[in-house]
């Protein structure tokens, strides 16, 4: 479902999708559309996509394409999802104890609806970490 | 102020003391008499800063008054200065103090105090912190402006709007805006339809202005501007996103407000009243508007297995999670939402109030 969700080419774009964001969440997919996990993730994305579209810009990043970023916030996980608000990245602490990212392809579109909204309304309030509503720690396993 | 602009290069001076002695005589100005001293004796004045150059050095104001002797290790013996920096990749720590004595100095009997800092330090987390949530929790714990607010209580109050004011202002509202219509958009609106840049504007009524007319405000200008005012009313009086309520936020209000003042005057007449009536009959349609009034209600059972309770205000989970009342195995979801139950240890009820 990849396709179906605007992609950002270059540095400058993700720069200034997130800059131009005022007031709404900007969530960023890094990746590769071509992977399994990512898909799964894309998929869920897609579905929330307008749902969310009130609070929440779901864009996407190919980090072979776009490697500007893969030292900065360490992506090196075939999938990660990161949230922002006003230009400042929003932590959300998902019980498995990375704070920065989603880093596996949430499956359940009502979950990830949640964690945006949390993110939104905590990102409004002025917290830079939010806590989700769902913990992770269990479900997800190394 | 003449005196200020003062400067010792003779020819400012006179310059500046004619401009003076002028203005005295045509009245303009009203200048105090100290600056008459000045303009008598302007020598004196010179001999004045002087003096007060010496008390007044840059040095004495910048240091600070130290409760210490300074360590002066220039005669501390056995130090050498460093003649490598770096022997291969291995960086040679000299055997001196000199560069502890950039960031700070040793007292007399050898302790080194920092100096203070003169840059601040930035601090994410502490820049995020929301500081009236913080004084509101803590309550008369909160230490500290204790005599500031004993000031302020003696100010007078912010002007608390009557209801009767507030009430007029949601129907004029009501009826200026349209469905689904904020204030902010129907200005917004208004602008567009008018046409014409502020640039534009202005020029207009500067051209009137001088062919000595007024400016008549078209239809569409009273109208922004009478929105705004009642808009910016309704701030002072505390509701701060007043230009971002929907028309059908201000008839919600409003609707309350008339029930409200209904029920406080008809409470016991047998007689259902008109508004009683009007409400009875709109009263899905207030549902449907209390959804959107962004007032969340929860649905909370106490364990996996128990029974739901609620639908519960979000303002009433806050209460119970801070009083200890909700138990660990607790979970919650959003009513109406049907989805999954969290627990509610990891729901913060403050982000949706």
């Amino acid at each position: 479902m990849s396709y179906m969700l605007p992609h950002l080419e270059n540095g400058w774009q993700v720069d200034q999708a997130i800059l131009a964001e005022e007031d709404r969440v900007v969530v960023v997919r890094f990746g590769h559309d071509w992977d399994p996990t990512c898909m799964q993730m894309d998929e869920t994305l897609f579905k929330i996509a307008p749902k969310v579209k009130n609070f929440a810009v779901v864009y996407l990043v190919d980090i072979t394409k776009v490697p500007d970023f893969n030292k900065m916030y360490e992506l090196y996980d075939p999938c990660t999802a990161m949230f922002f608000f006003r230009n400042k990245h929003i932590m959300v602490d998902l019980g498995t104890g990375n704070n920065n990212k989603i880093n596996w392809a949430v499956t359940d579109g009502q979950e990830l609806i949640d964690i945006i909204e949390t993110v939104y309304r905590g990102a409004r309030k002025g917290r830079g970490l939010v806590i989700s509503p769902k913990d992770y720690s269990t479900k997800y396993k190394y | 102020m003449p005196k200020r602009a003062v400067s010792f290069a003779d020819d400012i001076e006179t310059r500046v003391f004619k401009r003076d002695k002028r203005e005295i005589e045509d009245g303009i100005l009203d200048i105090p008499m100290e600056e008459d001293v000045v303009k008598e004796r302007p020598g004196n004045a010179d001999e004045d800063e002087e003096e007060k150059k010496k008390f007044h050095t840059l040095e004495s104001d910048e240091e600070e008054e130290e409760d210490h002797k300074r360590l002066d290790t220039r005669r501390v013996e056995g130090q050498e200065d460093c003649g490598v920096d770096f022997d291969g990749s291995i960086k040679i720590t000299a055997f001196n103090m000199k560069e502890d004595e950039e960031e700070g100095h040793f007292d007399e009997t050898g302790n080194f105090i920092f100096d203070k800092k003169t840059k601040d330090v930035q601090d994410a987390w502490l820049d995020g912190i929301d500081w009236s949530l913080v004084k509101k929790k803590a309550g008369d714990q909160w230490e500290g402006d204790e005599d500031k607010k004993s000031l302020e209580d003696e100010e007078p109050e912010p002007i608390t709007m009557s209801d009767a004011r507030k009430k007029e202002i949601f129907e004029q509202l009501v009826n200026l805006l349209k469905p689904n219509q904020t204030v902010a958009k129907a200005l917004s609106e208004l602008k567009k339809k008018k046409g014409l840049s502020a640039a534009e504007e202005r020029k207009l009524r500067w051209a009137a202005k001088k062919a000595g007319k007024s400016f008549e405000p078209t239809d569409g200008q009273k109208e922004t501007s009478q929105l705004s005012g009642l808009a910016d009313e309704l701030i002072s009086a505390g509701i701060m996103d007043a230009y971002e309520w929907h028309r059908e936020k201000f008839n919600f209000q409003l609707q309350k407000m008339i029930s409200t003042a209904a029920d406080e005057l008809d409470m016991f007449s047998d007689e259902p009243t008109s508004t009683g009536a009007a409400r009875a009959a709109g009263a899905p349609m207030e549902q449907e508007e209390e959804e959107a009034d962004d007032s969340v209600k929860w649905e909370y059972k106490a364990n996996e297995e128990a029974k739901i309770e609620g639908p519960i205000p979000t303002s009433e989970m806050m209460d119970r999670q801070s009083k200890g009342l909700l138990s660990a195995e607790g979970v919650a979801r959003r009513s109406g939402t049907n989805g999954h139950f969290n627990p509610v240890a990891r729901i913060d009820f403050e982000l949706y109030l």
